[in-house]
């Protein structure tokens, strides 16, 4: 009877203490009746302080980088209740429900921030509101990326993920070891942003079983498609499908790489040849194009404008004859031009390449065309030299302003851009936001940065994609490639990916079974002298 | 007032508990491999070899939840970390076999209580104890074991008798044991088939339990590949040790997870046999003499094990002299094997390879040499050459010494750190001394894409650190913070480049920093390939560094020892002037040698006076001369240089010399 009476004290004791350190806990926090102005900005992590946030976005957590005992913020807005976080510790996590209501109250509208750190003597300090504009255009909901260490001449683990940028969901689409550990790369979308209609690259690692190639997919089914011919034997590296029509341009480039004795960036990777192709993804038709695969010129990055009147893509000349020996001599000289080529859909005819904006005006070499889907912007790297800007501090975007002519049409973006290598960039389906790789922070590893500009081509200061725990990039050893916002989840199973890999190449999404040797006997590239690297050691990302 | 304990009942019960808690054979056992384990193996050196990383926070624990098996590998990481004291990793693997063996004997007691089981015993200690002394052998291993045997008394004692209760308990346990121990699940899992088929005689649920086994590993390996395969940033696991695991250490352990079932199938078939066999025993001989097993049948209420069973034990304090014979002569025996076996696996190669890494890691440029002497053939020199070089280099020795070892690379074939942990790590040292920081810092991120590990973080962020990139220091220096060992030193150098971004004030980065190429020297150290890849001269990144700094010695030297192994004595004397940058007494005799074997054979600038010898233009010492006299007699004696005869006076007279290397060594070499 007397242990029986024991445990239910016991048990009793342990429920109100359970309660009253719930109650404890999850009480709405108050804010200091009294505090002291610092009169400056508090030092947060990441920065999210004077931007242009969507009325979408999850909550931006951050760490406080003031020394105190404990934290409070208060997070306002014109319309609708506030949002009181309490934290012993500097991190500040954001519930996600009411940060939701209060950005969809604000479209349009500032919040503000407010800070206020309790210091070891029990004083309060409170610091100016850091104020942010909710706009009221929404963002694509979800970012698709490639996630890879700082890769040199070798890779591991490698994967496509994606990120719903409402909450904080993130998903592998395909990782490398579902494949043997092979690359996987320029993952490019159809027009509009659609996720159900997209490319994947597949390189085979050392012990590969499978070729690679492009993985097309479409309708939730996804198909390998053999690009290459004895002629043009390299891998399709970065690939725009035309809109609303199943053809897609894609870059052959031969890539090669070698290491600098010195210097704060240790690789350099540069184009051997390249050409663009063409391949008609309902026949399997791989096709050359005379304005795209000038001997003499090496032509990457295609890009269809919206409309897919034009193939936007850039061109340098070819400074180098014999390509036997690596060019080293003069691999920091070529400097690429932005151009386009006119495309005629009903007649299945190219134009005449045009330039529209030369690398000698441009003072840099231009690189990464993508046109915003509005067809009003152009956003591009400016780097000293090449076509891997990624691997070059020096890489700052600029915005061309396809209405206006003159020398004010194209500028640098100063408020986005940074000392440290910017590079991939993707327009929102809306025209409003763009997310690009940065390296600021660190200069080796890239951050996604999301960014907001207004209908003039103005751009707002960029923010760091938010991740659930607010210090997750003092410790990520993960760089993000290639982000590409989406208008919703890819919702293909990783197996429809991986299966196409291992079989024999389909030449049309709608599954003719026509030979592909037919396709490449049409295939016009020009790469003869040219023999493919070793897969592992050139990774282009 | 008389205590619990005074009573002769209670002493008697408290032995019978230390009895089956500490079981004096087992005592005996753990006690000599705990003393071997700590001065024989030297545990130091299994922690060098397995250790990579140990992050104490959940992001790091999170990867090792999301696979069957992987539980136990974050145990064995964690009980390896004690093993960088040494004695206390040798204690480790003492406390954790004792577990093992108790849960064994406990288990085996329960199924069968009239055997003595001493047999059971033999072959997992002998197995166990040569597996201990392999450098590559994982806790993890012996602690999955631990856990399933413990678990499979747990399972014959606990339970009740109700089978749905124990096919219950069967399955939540199974499930647990299979995700957190992987393999080792199958030992527990046999040991319950066997204690319900054979020793409770339940049939039915015994067979069940064979069903339920597929069923929950294909369960859980299909439930944590979803998992898996859900989970961002999470990278599994890998083994990657300096130096890999034995091919045959996994089937051993194989064999140890399969022992145990089969041990108890035997004990419960042993009184069966024992009774065939004297059945037939008596038909033949029509007596009851020489019957097996008559003298143990001891009958017993008490299920043995259980504290107060004493009666049928024998305990230390009561045995005869034939019985402590036979506790002297069993362990002896069991040395005997355990020490033939280490013998055989080669282990001692492995312990000397690691001493080298260790003591060159360590700086410890007297014990690398030492270890150094007399290293068995079996080993390949590549691997341990480059310390040794180094080891020279840094006791000042290099241009004097470096013939007295069995010539080798000079810098390891290390594939820009595709090529294993232990070579990446010697050769991005190596770079990191001699100032080319950017090969150390890309051999360093492509072995970080193979695996990822401490030292490589720090090292990483040494490298960022010397280049004055200190924000992506500060992200490697994040994640060594929580490392169990490294954390210090990174949250040392956390608060240095807070104080101090750009490090001006610590030595062993200026150190580097003053050696480190500034100008880029691509074009003159690449150069076209077989294929279209392309081929670094390292001879070339030597004479970068010398023309950037002259006073780099370490950058001459190694190049003079290039040019000497590779015999290029034209190089060489080129080179000479540039030693003249450096404060040696007298030039190096290999130098001199050289000299005058290129004078001799190329340049024809042989001066000798009565007072003077001199070499392309280089007096040489009167000891080199003599050198160079007893090879000219040997020539005479022999009628040439190139006969066994020339060969085996040149080996006793001119040994340890460049002359000889030059004329005979190279052949060794290769």
């Amino acid at each position: 009877m007397s242990r029986r009476i024991c445990y239910i004290s016991l048990a009793s004791a342990v429920a109100i203490l359970s309660l009253v350190f719930g109650f404890w806990e999850f009480r709405d926090p108050v804010m200091p009746a009294e505090s002291m102005a610092a009169h400056r900005l508090p030092q947060i992590h990441p920065d999210y302080t004077g931007t242009v946030i969507p009325p979408n976005i999850c909550p931006l957590n951050f760490v406080i980088d003031e020394p105190g005992v404990s934290f409070r913020v208060c997070i306002r807005g014109t319309h609708g209740e506030s949002i009181d976080v309490a934290s012993r510790k500097a991190s500040v996590v954001i519930p996600i429900r009411p940060w939701k209501k209060l950005l969809e109250q604000n479209r349009g509208c500032r919040i503000g921030v407010d800070v206020y750190v309790e210091e070891p003597d029990g004083r309060w300090v409170r610091f100016d509101t850091m104020e942010n504009r909710v706009a009221t255009e929404d963002i694509d909901s979800h970012l698709v990326y490639r996630l890879l260490g700082a890769v040199f001449t070798d890779w591991g683990r490698l994967g496509i993920y994606q990120r719903n940028l409402e909450n904080y969901d993130e998903l592998p689409i395909l990782q490398n070891a579902s494949f043997d550990r092979g690359c996987v790369n320029c993952h490019a979308f159809a027009g509009g942003n659609r996720p159900d209609r997209f490319s994947i690259h597949v390189r085979p690692s050392a012990k590969a079983r499978f070729d690679g190639g492009m993985i097309a997919v479409a309708n939730g089914r996804g198909f390998r498609i053999e690009t290459r011919s004895e002629t043009a034997p390299s891998f399709p590296t970065y690939t725009s499908w035309r809109p609303e029509t199943p053809l897609a341009a894609f870059s052959l480039n031969n890539m090669g790489q070698f290491l600098h004795g010195a210097g704060a960036e240790t690789r350099e990777v540069f184009d051997v040849k390249s050409d663009i192709a063409v391949v008609d993804l309902k026949s399997g038709r791989v096709s050359g194009v005379d304005g795209l695969s000038d001997p003499t010129r090496l032509e990457t990055f295609p890009t269809w404008s919206p409309s897919g009147d034009y193939l936007y893509f850039c061109s340098a000349p070819a400074l180098w004859e014999d390509t036997s020996t690596p060019p080293f001599r003069d691999y920091d000289q070529v400097k690429y031009d932005l151009m386009r080529i006119p495309f005629d859909l009903e007649t299945d005819t190219w134009g005449k390449p045009e330039t529209v904006l030369t690398a000698e005006k441009a003072g840099l070499s231009i690189s990464e065309p993508r046109v915003s889907p509005d067809g009003r912007f152009v956003l591009f790297c400016m780097s000293a030299y090449g076509s891997f800007p990624v691997l070059q501090a020096s890489s700052d975007l600029c915005l061309m302003d396809l209405k206006k002519d003159g020398e004010s049409r194209h500028r640098l973006l100063q408020n986005a851009n940074s000392s440290q290598a910017e590079s991939w960039h993707s327009w929102s389906s809306n025209s409003r936001w763009f997310v690009f790789s940065s390296k600021r922070g660190n200069g080796l590893f890239a951050r996604p940065y999301v960014c907001y500009v207004d209908d003039e081509g103005t751009e707002s200061k960029p923010f760091l994609l938010p991740q659930k725990d607010p210090s997750f990039y003092d410790t990520c050893l993960k760089t993000y490639n290639v982000p590409e916002l989406v208008c919703g989840p890819v919702t293909v199973e990783e197996d429809v990916l991986t299966r196409p890999i291992f079989s024999e190449p389909v030449d049309a999404i709608s599954r003719a079974t026509r030979p592909v040797a037919n396709a490449s006997d049409t295939t016009s590239v020009r790469l003869q002298s040219a023999t493919e690297p070793s897969p592992r050691k050139a990774s282009p990302p | 007032m008389r205590t619990t304990t005074d009573t002769p009942a209670e002493g008697r019960r408290i032995l019978g508990w230390a009895e089956t808690l500490f079981p004096a054979r087992v005592v005996v056992f753990l006690t000599v491999l705990g003393v071997y384990l700590h001065l024989g193996v030297n545990m130091r050196l299994v922690f060098w070899n397995q250790y990579d990383l140990f992050l104490w926070n959940d992001r790091f624990a999170r990867d090792f939840m999301v696979s069957a098996g992987l539980p136990v590998e974050w145990l064995g990481k964690l009980w390896l970390q004690p093993c960088h004291q040494g004695w206390l990793g040798a204690l480790v693997v003492v406390v954790v076999l004792w577990g093992l063996f108790i849960s064994a004997e406990a288990y085996y007691s329960r199924i069968e209580l009239r055997s003595r089981f001493r047999f059971t015993w033999l072959i997992p200690t002998v197995l166990l104890a040569v597996l201990h002394s392999q450098y590559t052998f994982s806790l993890s291993g012996t602690a999955g074991l631990a856990l399933a045997l413990a678990a499979s008394n747990a399972y014959v004692r606990v339970f009740g008798q109700r089978w749905w209760a124990r096919l219950a308990v069967f399955i939540v346990a199974s499930m647990l044991l299979c995700w957190t121990v992987g393999e080792a699940y199958y030992t527990f899992a046999g040991c319950c088939v066997v204690y319900e088929l054979l020793v409770a005689k339940k049939r039915s649920l015994g067979l069940s339990f064979l069903l339920v086994v597929p069923a929950v590993t294909f369960g859980i390996d299909t439930g944590l590949f979803h998992v898996n395969s859900t989970y961002l940033h999470c990278d599994i696991p890998e083994v990657s040790y300096l130096i890999p695991p034995h091919g045959w250490e996994r089937w051993a352990l194989v064999l140890l997870y399969a022992y145990f079932p089969a041990c108890a199938m035997l004990l419960v078939a042993k009184p069966a046999a024992i009774e065939l066999w004297n059945r037939l025993r008596q038909r033949v001989d029509g007596g009851d003499g020489g019957r097996i097993g008559a003298e143990t049948e001891v009958t017993c209420d008490n299920p043995a094990g259980q504290p107060g069973c004493v009666c049928q034990k024998t305990t230390f304090w009561r045995m005869g002299a034939r019985t402590i014979w036979r506790w002297v002569l069993t362990p002896l025996l069991l040395v005997i094997i355990t020490v033939v076996g280490v013998e055989f696996s080669g282990s001692r190669n492995v312990k000397r390879m690691l001493a080298i890494d260790y003591y060159s890691s360590h700086r410890m440029w007297g014990d690398v040499l030492r270890e150094a002497n007399g290293l068995p053939s079996e080993i390949n020199r590549d691997t341990v050459g480059q310390d040794l070089y180094l080891a020279l280099y840094h006791t000042g020795r290099l241009p004097y010494d470096m013939f007295s070892y069995p010539p080798s690379r000079l810098i390891v074939d290390h594939g820009y750190g595709i090529r294993g942990r232990l070579l990446s790590r010697k050769a991005c040292d190596l770079y990191l001394e001699l100032g080319r920081v950017n090969e150390a810092e890309t051999i360093l991120h492509n072995a970080m894409e193979q695996h990822v590990s401490a030292r490589l973080l720090l090292r990483l962020a040494i490298v960022k650190m010397v280049k004055g990139q200190g924000d992506a220091a500060r992200l490697y220096l994040n994640v060594l913070s929580d490392d169990m060992l490294y954390g210090p030193r990174a949250k040392g150098y956390l608060e240095q480049l807070r104080k101090d971004p750009e490090l001006a004030g610590d030595r062993e980065i200026s150190n580097i920093r003053s050696l480190m190429l500034r100008t880029d020297d691509t074009h003159f150290v690449y150069g076209p390939g077989e294929d279209r890849s392309l081929v670094v001269s390292v001879e070339r990144q030597l004479l970068s560094l010398l023309e950037e700094n002259p006073q780099n010695r370490m950058a001459f030297e190694y190049l003079m020892a290039l040019r000497l192994l590779n015999m290029d004595v034209k190089g060489l004397v080129a080179e000479l002037p540039r030693a003249k940058a450096f404060s040696y007494s007298a030039m190096p005799p290999l130098y001199e040698e050289a000299a005058v074997i290129c004078a001799v054979d190329y340049t024809h600038d042989l001066v000798m006076t009565e007072t003077s010898f001199t070499a392309c233009g280089w007096p040489i010492s009167q000891e080199t001369a003599w050198r160079c006299n007893h090879l000219h007699e040997i020539e005479i004696d022999c009628r040439g240089l190139h006969n066994r005869r020339a060969e085996r006076m040149a080996a006793s007279r001119l040994k340890n010399t460049y002359i000889f290397y030059y004329f005979y060594g190279s052949n060794q070499s290769r």
